[in-house]
């Protein structure tokens, strides 16, 4: 082969390379658009659906026969209480095994054991849960089918999720920090909560956060431990005008939450209902929305004050 | 959860893609919405159930870690 024809031969290649090059850059970007296309039919379906519905009485109403009184004041109230039992569950026992593993736990046989069935909870379908928090929560400790029973499955199933963002968060801490608490005669416990926790505080609340958002959509595990679908009442008041003024009797109430409601109102013919549905929908989107920018704002900002 | 509602609750054996038909979340939604008394045949049929889809999952996360753990001996 001449040498200026071999060049003309490479020099085609090269060109046939970066054509390719250029349309699979074109094709990762559509398809990038169509993920965000999703999100957005999906709003706006639920939108030209249910943005009528939504109103002050839809908020203000209990469930009804008729479509057009019904509402969604039991569902958004039990949602509101269940995430309160959901949180102060998951929270303390995720950050706490967060900071063991990563912290203070020896690498052994173990603790890989451990992991690996962190791991595996977070990749088991959550109606398992519900069947768990029916068979030991609801009957074994007596609990019945309440706010406590659904709040604690919820805070089971998201358990893994928190325990995974602690360590996260805690690993970007750089190891010399740790070293300098060390070197000045710190304790463990003194370096993780006078250094570590309040530098990881951005990513474990951006963590907790996305853990809420992904229970308060959970339906399934809080149908199979019993939560009701016709809730016309309130659990009790926690706040009492007389002593002792603070009352735990509502996380033994019978509850109802919005995706319950919402998969309730879907299962029903006729299309005043799915507009109903769609408003519930719509609602449970903006809260979930409004939770995942509260996670954002937090990283943006945790990272903004904190400089190695 | 999210299938029950796009694929229907139809307890059949189909290969067909267009039919509808229920997984094992449906089944058990389906039982445990309705009125299930404390060890109940339909009450132990659920667990049964939701020990299979373990199984399965169990089967699958197994798998995933075996790879995880191939290609990081091989990186």
């Amino acid at each position: 082969m001449l040498p200026d024809r071999f060049l003309e031969h490479q020099t085609e290649m090269a060109l046939r390379r970066k054509t390719i090059d250029r349309w699979f850059g074109r094709l990762g970007f559509v398809l990038t658009l169509s993920t965000l296309a999703v999100l957005a039919v999906l709003l706006l379906n639920l939108a030209a659906n249910g943005l009528s519905r939504i109103d002050w009485h839809f908020l203000t109403s209990f469930p009804s026969r008729k479509a057009a009184e019904a509402g969604v004041l039991s569902a958004w109230v039990g949602t509101a209480l269940l995430m309160l039992v959901t949180a102060s569950l998951a929270i303390p026992l995720g950050v706490a095994a967060g900071i063991y593993l990563e912290e203070y736990a020896p690498k052994n046989k173990w603790t890989d054991f451990v992991e690996i069935n962190i791991a595996n909870l977070a990749g088991v379908p959550s109606i398992l849960y519900g069947l768990m928090a029916l068979g030991l929560f609801v009957y074994k400790f007596r609990f019945g089918q309440s706010i406590l029973a659904g709040g604690m499955a919820l805070g089971c199933l998201v358990l893994p999720i928190v325990i995974v963002a602690t360590r996260e968060a805690l690993r970007t801490i750089p190891a010399m920090i740790r070293e300098a608490a060390f070197a000045l005669g710190a304790t463990r416990w003194q370096a993780v909560w006078h250094h570590l926790l309040p530098y990881s505080t951005g990513g474990i609340s951006t963590g907790v956060i996305l853990a809420m958002s992904r229970a308060i959509g959970e339906s399934s595990p809080l149908i199979t431990i019993g939560a009701l679908t016709f809730i016309a009442f309130l659990p009790p008041p926690a706040l009492l005008p007389h002593p002792p003024f603070v009352s735990f009797e509502w996380i033994f109430s019978p509850f109802t939450a919005l995706p319950i409601q919402m998969f309730n109102w879907v299962s029903r013919p006729g299309g005043e209902f799915q507009a109903n549905a769609a408003a519930a929908g719509l609602l449970l989107m903006v809260i979930t929305l409004g939770m995942n920018g509260v996670a954002i704002f937090l990283r943006r900002h945790a990272q903004r004050n904190i400089k190695w | 959860m999210i299938v029950a509602i796009a694929a229907g609750l139809q307890p059949k054996l189909t290969f067909n893609p267009l039919d509808s038909a229920a997984t094992v979340t449906a089944f058990i939604v389906q039982v445990s919405l309705g009125d299930l008394p404390h060890g109940s045949i339909g009450y132990q049929s659920i667990f049964a159930a939701g020990a299979v889809l373990f199984l399965m999952t169990l089967g699958f996360n197994l798998a995933g870690h075996a790879l995880r753990r191939r290609f990081h001996r091989a990186a």
